[in-house]
């Protein structure tokens, strides 16, 4: 801990030698400039990918979710995998910003805010995928908790209401939480941008007419703590509440009281590698080597190692669970996971969130962008395939084997899935260009405090 | 801040924080009140709030209030709907409480949230159509301001002259 934190100090004495407050503005606002090709490039690839998906989906409103490639009895299918898959990676983001907050983990400062904005997006994507996976869409309302026209109440006892509650009070909190920080930097950025332009106008809008007076500071402090307190364990609550819809229902691989912290620490696990994944070119491409550094890779990459081992560990007490039962479905289901049809997901998945992680271990690997990157890509892929095989796997091999059949996604469901990382994506290339990707305001309280002496030295060195 | 603040005044500006926390106890141990003095920051930082004295945030009883009421609506909701269509099933009670906990819990935090929210906001007197005249578009950038809330030309002098004493770097007169 002492070591960390006098890393931490070297790093702000140096970020002061070199810089003053002025200079952190610059940097962080710069980012806020015309977009250049590279960016319009990839826009226009989101978009089109996008855009096959929402076809693909008008397709299936307008033909019926028979175009889905459900056949029972998996009529749960790469829709809720895909649902799970990102509200696990929403899940660091509060971790990032909250936890590590109450924590004082200084080096959250650099990447928090794009960890933030991810579990926003990230969200919002997950919210999708209920609705399309009604088919129906526009019966989406029967879950809002109000009465029907018999006076009946939804049923509050079933998982999919929970988490109609918890997705919903995730998405608010995160939401809330993301702004209230942004505001001070969103004034910075009004501050910085030609009077009467759009972009003044959309700042001013958006900051509120902040000010930084010592009053407004105070009242900021304080709310910035209870969010914090309050969201912590609502990063907690949220993914064990997603593994209930699961763990509810007696189906084998399912019914298992592991699930929640199972759960949880795949989520983070998910999300930290979905933060390395946009934080590594987001670096490169806004030229900001000055404030995310080694540092701050090494630590999500231990991050990322830890969550790793509590998955790997998961997946051995399931096995172990699934043999001291002495239940036959559950026995002959987790060999099915090794052995059967869909054994292929399940070593995609072990290999990339058990074996491969392993490299972690490694601090040459810790430390390389480049490896991280590619580590983060791996463990996505291979929590996606998690989900892939608990949902899948478990409903195709139930208790009955006159019912066992084989599911695999058809192109709607592909072009859906891909569509999903195209409209996530499509907000974060919005959010880089638009609002500060950093915490101007918080960087700054990570310099030595700006003394009269300091000062006096900057001016002679200069 | 008051109700009654008025919107002139001076303004002094500094670079560094032991200035700013100089300048305001000179004031305020020059009889200028506290309610007259604001501070513009580009940071949030603890060394500021330690120098200038000011009370607790209120923001802190808007989470508790909201958060209880959270809790108890997430109760009440839950355990209303399990009476309004009384169906037993199985033998087991009709009102099932963990469920309650689950939505109570939920509810807690939704409702905690959003009243912290709503305190920032206020107290802290946004949203806001524009900034104050005592506002520099600096202070949100590498400055920080102390601004007298004064239109009494006296005290306007009185005011200047104690900034220029603890060392400001401009003294601006704001109408």
């Amino acid at each position: 801990m002492s070591e960390s934190t006098s890393t931490v100090n070297r790093r702000a004495s140096g970020l002061a030698q070199a810089t003053v407050f002025r200079r952190v503005n610059d940097d962080v606002l710069a980012t806020l400039q015309r977009p250049g090709v590279g960016w319009a490039a990839l826009m226009a690839v989101v978009l089109t990918v996008l855009g096959v998906a929402i076809a693909a989906w008008v397709y299936q409103i307008k033909t019926g979710l028979g175009v889905a490639g459900y056949v029972p009895p998996v009529m749960w299918g790469v829709y809720i995998t895909d649902f799970v898959f990102w509200v696990g990676i929403a899940h660091s983001g509060t971790l990032i910003s909250a936890i590590l907050f109450l924590f004082r983990a200084q080096f959250r400062t650099a990447v928090y805010r794009v960890s933030e904005t991810m579990t926003v997006f990230a969200v919002m994507t997950a919210g999708l995928f209920p609705l399309i996976h009604l088919g129906r869409v526009w019966y989406f309302y029967y879950l809002i908790p109000y009465p029907n026209e018999r006076l009946l109440w939804p049923n509050f006892r079933s998982p999919l209401l929970w988490d109609f509650f918890a997705i919903s009070t995730y998405f608010t909190i995160s939401s809330l939480f993301l702004y209230l920080g942004l505001i001070p930097d969103i004034a910075a950025a009004r501050d910085r941008a030609e009077p009467r332009s759009f972009r003044h106008r959309l700042y001013s809008l958006l900051s509120l007419g902040w000010q930084g007076t010592d009053s407004q500071w105070r009242h900021y402090n304080r709310a910035y703590l209870f969010m914090a307190g309050l969201a912590t364990p609502l990063v907690l609550s949220v993914h064990s509440v997603v593994s209930w819809d699961f763990a509810m229902a007696i189906v084998p691989g399912w019914h298992s009281t592991i699930f929640a912290p199972y759960f949880v620490a795949g989520a983070i696990f998910s999300g930290v590698a979905m933060v390395i994944t946009l934080v590594v070119p987001l670096r490169k491409a806004f030229h900001l080597e000055d404030y995310i550094e080694e540092y701050h890779l090494n630590n999500l990459a231990k991050l990322l190692l830890l969550t790793s081992l509590i998955v790997f560990y998961a997946y051995l007490v399931e096995f172990f669970i699934a043999w001291y039962s002495g239940s036959e479905f559950e026995k002959a289901i987790f060999w099915d996971r090794l052995t059967g049809k869909y054994a292929w997901a399940c070593w995609i998945m072990y290999i990339c969130n058990c074996f491969i992680p392993m490299s972690l271990w490694s601090k040459r690997i810790r430390t390389s962008w480049f490896w991280m990157f590619v580590v983060s890509i791996f463990v996505n892929i291979g929590m996606w395939f998690e989900r892939f095989s608990i949902i899948i796997q478990s409903l195709a091999r139930e208790f009955m084997p006159y019912q066992w059949d084989y599911y695999s996604a058809s192109w709607v469901e592909w072009s859906i899935t891909a569509g999903s990382f195209a409209w996530f994506f499509m907000w974060f290339l919005l959010f880089v260009k638009f609002l500060p990707s950093m915490a101007i305001a918080e960087l700054k309280e990570l310099l030595p405090p700006k003394l009269r002496h300091q000062q006096e030295e900057l001016e002679r060195a200069s | 801040m008051s109700a009654e603040l008025l919107e002139g005044g001076v303004r002094g500006v500094f670079l560094t924080l032991d200035e700013v926390a100089d300048a305001v106890n000179t004031l305020e141990n020059e009889g200028v009140a506290a309610d007259d003095i604001t501070v513009y920051s580009p940071i949030p930082t603890p060394h500021l709030e330690d120098a200038i004295d000011r009370p607790v945030s209120p923001v802190r009883l808007m989470t508790l209030i909201g958060g209880l009421m959270g809790t108890l609506t997430g109760f009440t909701l839950t355990l209303w709907t399990f009476f309004a269509w009384g169906l037993q099933v199985g033998g087991k009670s009709i009102a099932s409480l963990p469920v309650t906990v689950i939505i109570m819990f939920e509810l807690t935090v939704l409702l905690g949230g959003l009243f912290t929210l709503a305190g920032v906001f206020i107290f802290s007197r946004i949203p806001a159509m524009s900034t104050k005249p005592g506002y520099h578009p600096r202070f949100s950038n590498d400055l920080f301001g102390v601004f007298v809330h004064t239109e009494d030309d006296s005290a306007v002098q009185r005011a200047r002259a104690i900034l220029d004493r603890v060392g400001a770097e401009a003294i601006e007169s704001v109408t």
